[in-house]
């Protein structure tokens, strides 16, 4: 970790050096105990925690404290699941009953994700083993406007509500709007939809799950670490993310470009259904003039390497432009400074269905992210196969110190 | 029985030893100091560490509390009760029976919490019984509630309060009252607990 800089992806992750390790994977009882601060009463004396072979990456953790919240800017694990919640709130309720019912769920999520996130299952966890392979597991809490709302009307940032309706939309309200939205990201299945359980169990008399949505990226280990991942067209996804100091900015703000709330950022979910079938039939030069792109590279066409800037003033011999004005590159290539944005998608393909849990984060959705939805649900010809389904955005909160929970700020402002 | 031991641990020879035990290592432990001292020092209060502690919500009526107290101490100490404004009273309970057709009853006498080792307050053995609720008990809130170990000494301890479907222990008041039959059962479960 002394290798990593503000902004690494890698900054929070810890992997447990080898006596850590023995102790996480030492068997249930040694690590609950360890960790929860039990002894190792209850256990035959022989039963110590065991050296066992080195596992790769089960006992790998991210620091969930912190001035922002993980699972953003950190290196994307092989799977996601995304659990959008209602709060339980009664029409009758007052506004005082409505701020402290949030202000409780916030407190569950936080003591719960620090929990989970380190390998620990949560309080009267009544399965705590399935936590204990966390794999990089990582949670993170947006709000729709109706909970910021609650707290503090100042706070609810003009961008926070539906996308304006785009034509190529055809939204099902199934995957619409949430008050709360909880990210899971792990390497680790097992310990991932446990995590998500474990939330839903905590709250379920607090909030009501909207809708589930799980994602998929490459496994761990099977490409190089922070590689562009693949989606299900084929096409290398993510190619243009902002990096270093364009990231930091794009994602958490900086002169001129103010967050919501310091620390916080912005989150727009939307779900990309893809037409796998009709795209089987797209021969290779018309995928690549439809991207703009190589689909084995991912280089753009005015160049050899993935992370080559498209030229888009670069004309054929027959005087045509060599990437379309109409191509998914050009429709999403930067017009104004600021109009960056951090995807962090996932594949997902369910039954017959396939596509994108397209997931971008960004300081400002207006200036940011916006523009380039306009752009691209008027013109891209990547459309003819992709139809958004489900779109939702949520402010995400700053991240929180040990003894505090995510959102305090909110309701001390 | 159980009163009497409770009085022993609190007679000052055992807490200055006591003291000492906990203290080893550290520049301040003085077994000559006097007595009363030592036993500031070294409560079973201080000596039991209580975590994950926790209720089970409920809106009225009775509930129940679990944590986990580790006694660091070289000697026994005793959970003699616990107490919260939130209820009506709050009672030491075990659970007896097996399987599925468990009952809990009032414990006879305090909890033993064994030097060096950890006792589990949990769904499905001992417990500690909110009975005649004055107030819902709201998921997500944390109240406190006083613990008094055999010495007299008390923790003041956070409870969070979760949502919970299990521990739906059934209570039967008459166990109490059939306390001297269960009697001898009841130690023989006290001779597996303590292996």
């Amino acid at each position: 970790m002394t290798d990593t800089k503000p902004g690494d992806p890698r900054e929070n992750m810890h992997r447990p050096a080898p006596s850590r390790r023995g102790l996480l994977l030492g068997g249930a009882a040694a690590a609950v105990g360890a960790a929860a601060g039990f002894a190792a009463a209850g256990l035959p004396d022989g039963a110590k925690a065991v050296e066992p072979q080195a596992l790769p990456n089960g006992g790998d953790t991210v620091a969930f404290h912190g001035h922002r919240q993980p699972g953003i800017t950190t290196l994307a694990p092989a799977f996601v699941t995304f659990l959008a919640m209602d709060l339980e709130t009664d029409s009758a309720d007052g506004r005082a009953e409505q701020r402290d019912l949030l202000r409780r769920i916030l407190g569950i999520i936080s003591k719960d994700a620090a929990r989970l996130m380190a390998g620990r299952g949560i309080l009267a966890d009544t399965d705590p083993e399935l936590a204990e392979n966390p794999a990089r597991l990582t949670l993170t809490v947006g709000l729709g406007a109706g909970p910021v709302r609650i707290v503090n009307k100042s706070l609810v940032p003009d961008w926070l509500k539906d996308l304006p309706a785009f034509p190529i939309d055809k939204l099902e309200k199934a995957w619409g709007q949430s008050d709360l939205l909880v990210q899971f990201c792990g390497d680790d299945r097992v310990s991932l939809l446990h995590a998500r359980r474990s939330i839903q169990k905590d709250l379920r008399t607090l909030a009501k799950t909207v809708w589930i949505q799980d994602g998929f990226r490459h496994s761990r280990g099977s490409m190089a670490e922070g590689a562009t991942m693949r989606n299900l067209f084929g096409q290398l996804d993510g190619s243009g993310n902002p990096r270093d100091e364009m990231a930091e900015r794009a994602v958490w703000g900086g002169e001129n470009l103010e967050p919501w709330i310091a620390g916080g950022t912005s989150l727009v979910l939307r779900r990309i259904e893809m037409d796998l079938d009709t795209w089987d039939a797209v021969d290779r030069p018309a995928r690549d003039f439809s991207l703009g792109r190589r689909q084995d590279t991912g280089a753009p066409l005015t160049g050899h390497h993935e992370f080559d800037t498209p030229d888009l003033r670069v004309r054929d011999d027959s005087g045509f432009p060599v990437i379309s004005a109409d191509s998914h590159v050009a429709r999403g290539q930067a017009r104004e400074a600021d109009e960056h944005i951090l995807r962090r998608g996932y594949n997902y393909l369910e039954g017959e269905k396939a596509g994108l849990l397209f997931a971008s984060y960004q300081c400002d959705v207006q200036r940011q992210f916006l523009p380039i939805q306009k752009r691209m649900a008027e013109r891209d010809m990547l459309n003819e196969w992709t139809t958004p389904v489900g779109s939702a955005v949520y402010a995400i909160l700053p991240g929180c110190a040990e003894g505090s929970f995510l959102g305090q700020e909110m309701f001390d402002a | 029985m159980m009163k009497i031991r409770s009085f022993r641990y609190a007679t000052p020879l055992l807490a200055a030893g006591f003291a000492t035990a906990l203290l080893s290592g550290c520049a301040t432990a003085n077994p000559a100091e006097p007595a009363s001292t030592a036993k500031e020092t070294a409560t079973q209060a201080s000596s039991v560490q209580v975590s994950e502690a926790w209720i089970k919500a409920a809106g009225d009526g009775m509930t129940g509390g679990f944590a986990v107290l580790e006694n660091t101490g070289d000697a026994d100490a005793e959970l003699v009760k616990a107490d919260t404004d939130l209820a009506g009273s709050v009672e030491l309970h075990e659970m007896a029976g097996s399987g599925t057709a468990m009952t809990m009853k009032e414990l006879d006498g305090p909890l033993n919490i064994p030097a060096h080792s950890t006792v589990e307050l949990a769904p499905g053995g001992n417990h500690v019984m909110l009975m005649g609720l004055k107030q819902e008990l709201k998921v997500g809130e944390s109240p406190t509630l006083v613990l008094t170990f055999g010495d007299q000494s008390t923790s003041e301890v956070p409870f969070e309060i979760k949502s919970y479907t299990g521990a739906q222990e059934s209570y039967d008041p008459d166990a109490e009252h059939s306390e001297d039959m269960d009697h001898s059962g009841h130690t023989d479960d006290s001779g597996h607990d303590g292996h």
